[in-house]
């Protein structure tokens, strides 16, 4: 076994990885990726339309070379709603795979995993320079034929205000990507394009987000699946395991998000000086990586004062839980089984909940045998794409998946 | 390993003998690059690279492949991310691309390159990583004379790294693409090319005489040639060798027997167009130890050393319709000539022209480098 003795950083040590993070940034982009910032700036006020209207688009690049051999790609702006239900703007990534008609191709929405809560992390920078860390996952699509729309979600321009882990948010982001990509021209794919919606951690969430708004919200996409892995369903019995423990910067993040949404919420009376120099910090410069890595073992106690979970956050925690509503289509559903960021059993409790409304469910449980429940976590990141490929593989061939909630 | 062809006269440039000038020297370079990394983005990578490459090459001298050594080290942050993934060992591939630009020439090559598997440091720090691959064999026309320059441009890293149980992590199997930090490509090599040098090269000989179409005669030797442009000038020596000849009587067979010489009266010359050698040379034939046997039994003998034929005889030997000579791998001659009298052969001397003497023998010859 190897030894693993990395320091702990603390929160002392968050300015020594600010300093690392930010020296990457001096040096030169290592290829014709965008750096032109402005694509991003939302326009005011939004231009009319509906949800899922193209606001502005450009070419980008699918990815590293594999990726840019396999597919056309665009970045795109598009309309959406926010978790409080009002129009907002959102931008995401178009791939269509080289070598087909496009206007026969399924569309993937695809919903990423945290990010981060800085501008540089948004999904369609990362893909566009070849940083993206689910570009298998999109791969994988494309070799199989499949056109994919990745959102970013909302929040993603230069002072970035992003609405972490907010399901009806995500849930819009995610339906509206697809809308987007049939909507966008360039792309020739069609408005009644089979879909299916996919994504892991965040995304898993996102994705049931989205299945469960799908009938309301979006009614006119030919839905045929969702497929979600290591899903944040109750954000409290997720959160409270990450308190004082190697996730920290997630549970952090997620109250940042809250308050980038919820008028009413503010974290920074709560915070302390370490608090309000941890969350600038954040916003300024930190992606997924730092997040896991600089906050590791600190506790809210550290950077707050005052407790911030008081009741109006616990209702809106409470408002994000999923499995209020129900869904329409088969899911495919997978969790590390020692999961370390997103408990296993308000995931596996999800799944109970569903299989109760009748939902055809595939439940699968995996052991990664990774080296820490955090390490656990990440794998499934990659290693749970079999999976997910085959149910939508069948699912797109017009199989109808078994259900396994009696034998679950 | 496939040989790359420059340019649409590859065929007579390689007619060049040439090995002399085509001695590798060490090259070194150290190529600085910025590689994007999954979740990590923008991260150094420094390569230092080592080779074997000749500074000249002839028109057509085929340049061999190139073993290309790289050593690059990765930056700790690198290793930061991969070992957070749970990465414990890493191994890949490397496709570099690279360019051979020159008079007329402007080759695009991409170089596949083996990383092993190799353990990631336990520490977080900088740490190297080793790759190796071979260049295709590049030959260069007439046109490309000059200096012709080795680049190497981007990389693009396929990644593979693997946990402690030798699964994949979450970043999966990536890929990883490196700009040179300049921007462009670096200047690793140049090569001269040249079309005036001349080459040299040895083939073994070996084949066969037959003297007035029964006379059968081994032949083993080595042929020495030197070439400029399509012409081929050299010198032969063959090893003396038993000559032997059955002759039918009435009732009983005779035999002829001599040890036998081929003796160059001048330089091997000739020329080599299109895959047809052609060769010529003046020479005698001496034979020794000539013995008439009657069931096995000398019953008449010449034990002299002057028993030779009389005149240069030419011979002539060309490679058959239908095969390519190739420098590179040899290949067959044949050709037919008349043998002059022998003269000096004492008792035997009537009987040696009788029956190897004149029109109607033949040569053939499997010249192969050595």
């Amino acid at each position: 076994m190897k030894r693993r003795n990395r320091n702990l950083i603390r929160l002392p040590d968050i300015m020594t990885g600010l300093v690392a993070t930010i020296s990457f940034g001096l040096l030169s982009l290592a290829s014709a990726s965008h750096a032109d910032d402005s694509f991003y700036q939302p326009p005011s006020p939004f231009p009319a339309g509906l949800p899922g209207d193209i606001v502005s688009w450009r070419e980008a690049k699918a990815g590293p070379p594999r990726a840019r051999e396999l597919a056309h790609a665009w970045q795109v702006m598009y309309l959406s709603t926010d978790g409080l239900g009002n129009p907002d703007v959102v931008t995401g990534t178009v791939l269509v795979p080289k070598g087909h008609d496009p206007a026969t191709l399924p569309v993937i929405g695809m919903a990423p995993g945290t990010a981060g809560p800085a501008f540089r992390c948004a999904p369609s920078r990362m893909i566009d320079k070849g940083a993206f860390y689910e570009q298998p996952a999109i791969n994988d699509m494309l070799e199989r034929g499949y056109a994919v729309a990745v959102t970013d979600y909302v929040g993603y321009h230069p002072e970035p205000e992003t609405t972490y882990i907010i399901g009806k948010s995500m849930g819009a982001a995610l339906l509206d990507v697809v809308r987007a990509a049939q909507r966008l021209p360039e792309s020739g794919l069609s408005s009644s394009s089979a879909v299916m919606l996919r994504g892991y951690s965040q995304g898993g969430g996102a994705t049931l987000w989205a299945g469960e708004m799908h009938s309301a919200y979006a009614p006119e996409l030919d839905l045929r699946g969702l497929a979600a892995g290591g899903v944040p369903a109750n954000l409290a019995q997720v959160a409270l395991p990450l308190n004082g423990q190697a996730g920290f910067g997630v549970l952090l993040y997620a109250l940042l998000g809250q308050d980038n949404l919820y008028p009413e919420l503010s974290l920074t009376p709560y915070l302390n000086a370490q608090g309000q120099q941890a969350v600038t910090e954040m916003v300024s410069d930190m992606c997924v990586l730092e997040l896991l890595q600089d906050f590791q073992g600190v506790s809210l106690a550290d950077v707050t004062d005052v407790n911030p979970l008081t009741g109006p956050r616990l209702q809106r925690i409470a408002e994000n839980e999923l499995g209020k509503g129900t869904q329409s289509v088969p899911v495919y559903q997978y969790h590390e089984e020692q999961d370390g960021l997103v408990a296993f059993s308000q995931a596996r409790d999800l799944k109970n909940l569903y299989c109760s409304k009748g939902v055809n469910v595939q439940w699968q449980p995996v052991d990664t045998q990774g080296s820490s429940g955090v390490v656990r976590h990440i794998n499934l990141a990659y290693r749970g794409n079999s999976g997910v490929n085959v149910f939508i593989d069948e699912v797109l061939q017009g199989q109808t998946p078994l259900s396994n909630c009696d034998g679950g | 390993m496939s040989l790359v062809h420059v340019g649409p006269v590859a065929t007579t440039a390689l007619l060049m003998l040439l090995s002399a000038s085509s001695a590798a020297a060490p090259v070194s370079a150290t190529l600085n690059y910025t590689c994007v990394f999954p979740l990590i983005e923008e991260q150094p990578l420094s390569v230092d690279i080592t080779s074997e490459m000749p500074d000249s090459l002839a028109v057509g001298q085929p340049s061999g492949s190139f073993q290309i050594d790289g050593t690059a080290t990765v930056s700790a942050e690198s290793w930061n991310g991969l070992d957070f993934v749970g990465s414990d060992t890493l191994s890949g591939q490397v496709d570099a691309h690279a360019s051979v630009t020159g008079n007329g020439l402007s080759l695009p090559l991409v170089i596949p390159m083996e990383i092993a598997a190799q353990p990631m440091p336990d520490e977080q720090g900088a740490f190297s990583i080793v790759a190796s691959g071979e260049t295709p064999s590049l030959t260069f026309t007439s046109d490309n004379q000059g200096a012709v320059e080795i680049r190497v441009g981007n990389l693009v890293l396929n990644l593979t790294p693997r946990d402690d149980n030798a699964n994949p992590t979450g970043l999966g199997d990536f890929q990883s693409e490196c700009v040179p930090v300049t921007g462009g490509e670096t200047l690793l090599h140049t090569i001269t090319v040249s079309g005036d040098d001349a080459g040299s090269t040895t083939f073994g000989v070996t084949g066969d005489a037959v003297l007035k179409g029964k006379a059968n005669w081994p032949l083993v030797g080595e042929l020495a040639v030197e070439t400029s442009g399509s012409s081929v000038s050299g010198s032969m020596g063959l090893e003396t060798s038993a000559l032997s000849l059955d002759i039918p009587g009435l009732f009983k067979t005779f035999s002829l027997d001599a040890q036998a010489t081929l003796e160059p009266l001048s330089s091997v010359s000739g020329e080599l167009i299109d895959g047809e050698l052609v060769l010529s040379l003046q020479a005698r034939i001496r034979l020794a130890d000539i013995r008439l046997k009657l069931f096995g039994v000398p019953i008449a003998v010449y034990n002299g050393e002057q028993c030779v034929s009389s005149q240069a005889m030419s011979l002539s030997a060309v490679t058959p319709s239908g095969q390519h000579f190739d420098v590179t791998t040899g290949g067959q001659v044949t050709g037919e000539y008349s043998v002059p009298a022998f003269e000096n052969c004492g008792v035997m001397t009537g009987l040696v022209n009788l029956y190897l003497a004149g029109a109607g023998s033949s040569l053939s010859l499997q010249l192969a480098p050595l």
